[in-house]
């Protein structure tokens, strides 16, 4: 029987539901949309408009499933990417996103610590373990740039603004937030 | 190595800052550059490491199936071709159609028959005396890596414990989670499962007691376990 690891798993149920597979679909939903509501309703912040989110986005995978591209990135950050835009697309288009930019700035962030005993699988939960980790080694000021910036639907422009720093300097705190955040994943955190 | 100018060209593109036809010239450019695919491709797996790293919630089971009947309306669009023409047409379509039909019948029976073929069933045993009334069975589908298990008798759980489904890969470290028994008074149940992981080989399939809400890794009692035979 084929043994595949967790991304090849997820890249073979995204291809099967470009075939049209639907129990594939379903699967793949099982699997990734508990952390993608989580996301969604962090940037939304409301249950219904994130549960609009997480349908827009699978509409998306299930319409757009046959145009994945294992080698440009795993289906995983492939769907957190696609929800991500959708919730920033309706961030911006309906001018609601201040309660979140401000809760992004404050001290606690996105990522403050979570009660450990909430009803998430063990898997995920250590996983979340390792990006609050990740995210406490990098400079504040980079998290707090990468944060505005993947949650909040401000531009860079806007977010230059917001913080009272030059478009360069946001863009830098951006970049290398990223990088060492790279490199701490890749070294397990 | 990648110049921070084109790192930042990364950046740009995979949080969508980029136009859209800066865009179309980036990905112009990837496709031909293997060092700046391995640098893109990193970005959008921070980035999904970052956005899968809140803490997830239950979404609504109900959006696969919205989704699906949304989609099949759409693929029969409303037909505003003319009566007349319709009329000449349904006529062949009626002969198109019985072929049609007593073609799925044997595809549907050729499906049926393959499916069979692949699901496996194993018996869950007990471990315990306590659970020595208690039968549990496993309808398994690897390809699909899903299943029902099916329990008759299974004592109720105070509340500050869970029963917890385990699929054994002998390949794996450990055992792989399969999710939680929703607590019901009811001591027959049906409970399909989704192992956390991706599992192969021939799998033993165990239930144990854990502290409420679960566990990583089997800490509990194992109270029943099983396997099919190849």
């Amino acid at each position: 029987m084929r043994r595949v690891d967790e991304q090849e798993y997820n890249a073979d149920l995204v291809k099967l539901a470009a075939n049209g597979d639907q129990a594939a679909f379903g699967i793949l939903y099982r699997r990734l949309a508990p952390a993608l509501y989580g996301m969604a309703f962090r940037m939304m912040n409301d249950a219904k408009e994130a549960e609009d989110v997480l349908q827009e986005g699978f509409t998306y995978i299930w319409r757009k499933a046959k145009t994945y591209d294992p080698s440009r990135s795993s289906a995983h950050a492939w769907a957190v990417m696609i929800v991500r835009n959708k919730a920033i697309d309706k961030l911006r288009a309906r001018q609601r996103g201040e309660r979140l930019r401000d809760k992004v700035s404050s001290e606690a962030g996105l990522f403050a610590e979570q009660d450990d005993s909430s009803a998430q699988e063990p898997l995920s939960r250590e996983r979340n373990a390792q990006v609050r980790e990740a995210l406490k080694q990098i400079a504040p000021e980079q998290r707090q740039a990468v944060e505005l910036a993947f949650f909040s639907g401000l531009t860079h422009e806007e977010i230059a603004e917001r913080l009272g720093a030059p478009l360069g300097t946001i863009k830098a705190r951006i970049r290398r937030g990223l990088l060492r955040l790279r490199d701490l994943f890749q070294d397990g955190v | 190595m990648i110049s921070e100018d084109k790192q930042q060209q990364v950046i740009d593109y995979v949080l969508g800052e980029m136009s859209a036809t800066d865009a179309a010239s980036f990905e112009q450019e990837l496709d031909h550059d293997a060092e700046l695919q391995t640098f893109t491709r990193e970005m959008f797996e921070t980035l999904g490491r970052i956005g899968g790293g809140i803490e997830a919630l239950s979404p609504p089971p109900s959006i696969p199936q919205r989704i699906l009947r949304q989609e099949a309306r759409k693929m029969v669009p409303f037909s505003f071709i003319p009566w007349a023409v319709a009329a000449c047409l349904a006529i062949g379509c009626l002969v198109l159609a019985t072929l049609w039909t007593e073609s799925r019948k044997e595809i549907a029976k050729l499906e049926q028959r393959d499916l069979l073929s692949r699901i496996r069933i194993a018996e869950l045993q007990s471990q315990v005396d306590a659970y020595a009334k208690t039968s549990a069975i496993v309808v398994w589908n690897p390809d699909q890596q899903n299943g029902v298990l099916q329990f008759e008798r299974l004592p109720a759980l105070p509340a500050n414990q869970d029963y917890q489904m385990w699929v054994i890969d002998p390949k794996q470290p450990q055992p792989v989670s399969a999710g939680l028994v929703p607590k019901s008074t009811d001591q027959e149940r049906r409970v399909a499962f989704w192992p956390t992981k991706p599992v192969g080989g021939t799998p033993k399939f165990a239930v144990s007691i854990e502290p409420a809400g679960g566990s990583s890794a089997p800490r509990g009692q194992i109270v029943l376990v099983g396997q099919y035979g190849e």
